[in-house]
């Protein structure tokens, strides 16, 4: 029923009671009493921390992993850990590029083999089933093309928009691929009952811009979750 | 966001959620929102329970409303502020 309440909302249905999902950043670390990095790259604590997090706050839905950096890191980006939150980029083997240059440097497309997703699969395969048991949906949170793009080019991003759309459009092109890679992951690989794309850094741009750059390259990962029989989220 | 081709949109604590919920519904996508993550955290003196009423009370007036936060949790909260707040919203979610 909470589970079916949540989906039905998420579809734009109105529901009997309202159901609630937490946008859980790295708080189920304090619950477990580890830092946020152990926390995050261990698949036994990040699958114990999202049936905490949902049996603690009586959630319909919890995101297996909220760390917006999780697909940078398995493009060659190099992280600083925290102990208190997901950690930040600070290196990317595009930042000092000239514009011109970015796509003969884009890294090679990730896959469920790279980076930090042999270990989310895993939390995923141990935290579905009792996610399902209590009737909490499982929640994959992929990171969007602005984020993406950011995180690879930095913010020189900003200005490559009106500078070298070419290869800003390029570069948005490769990160929607990322996401959408990111969004099969989730829903086929790990049967999340739904799939939402981060793009906060996409709030930062003009309409326009927006339109231009971030909503095309949205569509692929739309494409697959809906194929799958998921449910999509946009957040931002 | 809304015609983003997504089936549902979040939203941040700095938008009005009786807005969103116009805009929700003439695309017929659900909206999560958007409880202040300022509300939970320590000993604040913003009021937790006045501020799930106010999403709740505008939230609900539209179809495909679903409770959540304004962004991420940090992961050092007070629990206690976030299960007050878990309750107030309990309390109102029928």
């Amino acid at each position: 029923m909470a589970k079916e309440l949540l989906i039905g909302a998420l579809r734009g249905e109105r529901v009997e009671q309202t159901p609630w999902l937490p946008h859980i950043g790295t708080h189920p670390a304090q619950l477990l009493g580890v830092s946020a990095e152990r926390y995050l790259q261990d698949a036994e604590l990040l699958a114990r921390g999202a049936v905490l997090g949902a049996e603690r706050y009586r959630c319909d839905g919890i995101p297996l992993v909220d760390d917006p950096q999780l697909e940078a890191l398995s493009l060659g980006c190099v992280p600083h850990w925290s102990e208190q939150g997901p950690p930040s980029i600070v290196s990317s083997p595009l930042y000092t590029l000239p514009a011109e240059e970015l796509d003969a440097h884009f890294p090679p497309l990730p896959d469920e083999t790279t980076g930090r997703w042999p270990t989310v699969i895993a939390a995923g395969a141990r935290a579905k089933s009792e996610l399902e048991r209590r009737d909490v949906a499982l929640v994959g949170l992929a990171a969007g093309p602005c984020t993406i793009a950011y995180q690879l080019r930095g913010l020189a991003l900003f200005t490559d928009l009106f500078r070298h759309p070419v290869s800003a459009t390029r570069l948005f092109a490769y990160a929607g691929q990322v996401s959408a890679i990111s969004a099969r992951i989730y829903a086929e690989v790990i049967g999340c009952d739904v799939v939402a794309i981060n793009d906060t850094p996409a709030t930062m741009l003009r309409p326009n811009y927006f339109q231009q750059y971030v909503i095309p390259n949205l569509q692929p990962a739309w494409e697959i979750i809906h194929d799958a029989g998921r449910t999509s989220s946009f957040w931002a | 966001m809304a015609s983003s081709g997504a089936q549902s949109i979040a939203i941040d604590e700095c938008m009005a959620l009786d807005c969103v919920g116009e805009v929700a519904q003439a695309h017929r996508v659900g909206f999560i929102g958007n409880l202040h993550v300022t509300s939970v955290l320590f000993e604040e003196t913003e009021d937790v329970a006045g501020d799930v009423l106010r999403c709740m009370d505008e939230g609900k007036r539209f179809p495909g409303y679903v409770f959540g936060f304004g962004g991420p949790l940090t992961q050092h909260i007070s629990v206690a502020r976030l299960e007050e707040a878990i309750e107030v919203y309990r309390a109102r979610r029928k």
